[in-house]
């Protein structure tokens, strides 16, 4: 009989496990929200415009930033890098912060309308993840372990990952 | 190194081009698809660079048609709309 050759995961496959089901939840959310994008697009293009593309894409690059460094930090087995990952995390959360707080300034909370409870929901949920990341990339590069790095950089990468789908669905397709 | 360089640079340069499409491009039904095929294209990227998948190439193929497939129904659902 023909053996096949075994692939070897890359990560622990906890991680993967992890990584999966994130993927799944936050997919399922997405789903969620252009479905119901579907009952009132002008209502969500018109929700869509209180945000600002431009400045989520600046957040975009500097997530896939970030994970370039903890990628290398990973790598070199680098506390150094990986602490520049943690900090391309802060300067995001600094972005999102600003941005929900001239949207709490304007009065509009997850009770406007149905695109603010998603976008709230989604991605309060993703900063969450973010936050998460930073510390667990802070707490890696202290104790540089080899097999505590790779898994602590692949849920940062899981971040990147998810905030792929995420940023063109809530903050571009709204207003597409 | 240079793999994960040459990644972040496709990363970023997608990352733009769907920023500067949707700000100053033509407001058309192709728009969705277009967001949402960049946005596959970034996440095959993290998969196979960032997440180190090209190591397993045939389980990096099954976790692509996965995602395609999610991607095809988010685009179903963004035309649609």
């Amino acid at each position: 009989m023909a053996q096949v050759a075994r692939e070897e995961l890359p990560h622990d496959l906890m991680i993967w496990v992890l990584i999966v089901s994130e993927m799944l939840v936050f997919g399922a959310g997405l789903w969620a929200f252009l479905a119901v994008r579907i009952t009132d697009p002008p209502g969500f293009a018109e929700a869509a415009t209180h945000l600002h593309p431009v400045s989520a894409g600046i957040g975009t690059i500097l997530l896939v930033t970030s994970g370039l460094f903890a990628a290398i930090g990973a790598q070199r087995n680098s506390a150094r890098w990986l602490l520049l990952a943690a900090l391309g995390g802060l300067a995001f959360l600094w972005l999102k912060s600003h941005e929900w707080s001239s949207l709490i300034a304007a009065q509009i909370s997850t009770e406007t309308h149905p695109f603010f409870t998603f976008y709230y929901l989604l991605t309060g949920f993703h900063a969450a993840h973010v936050v998460a990341g930073i510390v667990i990339l802070a707490i890696v590069a202290l104790r540089r372990r080899s097999a505590e790095i790779s898994a602590g950089v692949a849920f940062w990468h899981l971040v990147d990952l998810v905030w792929v789908a995420v940023f063109p669905v809530i903050y571009l397709m709204g207003a597409a | 190194m240079k793999e994960l360089i040459t990644a972040w640079l496709i990363l970023v340069g997608a990352s733009a081009a769907t920023t500067a499409l949707a700000v100053i491009g033509p407001e058309t039904i192709w728009l969705a698809p277009v967001l949402l095929g960049l946005a596959f294209v970034k996440s095959r990227v993290i998969l196979a660079a960032y997440l180190e998948l090209r190591q397993a190439p045939r389980i990096l193929s099954g976790v692509t048609l996965a995602v395609a497939l999610w991607f095809v129904i988010a685009i179903t659902l963004g035309v649609i709309g």
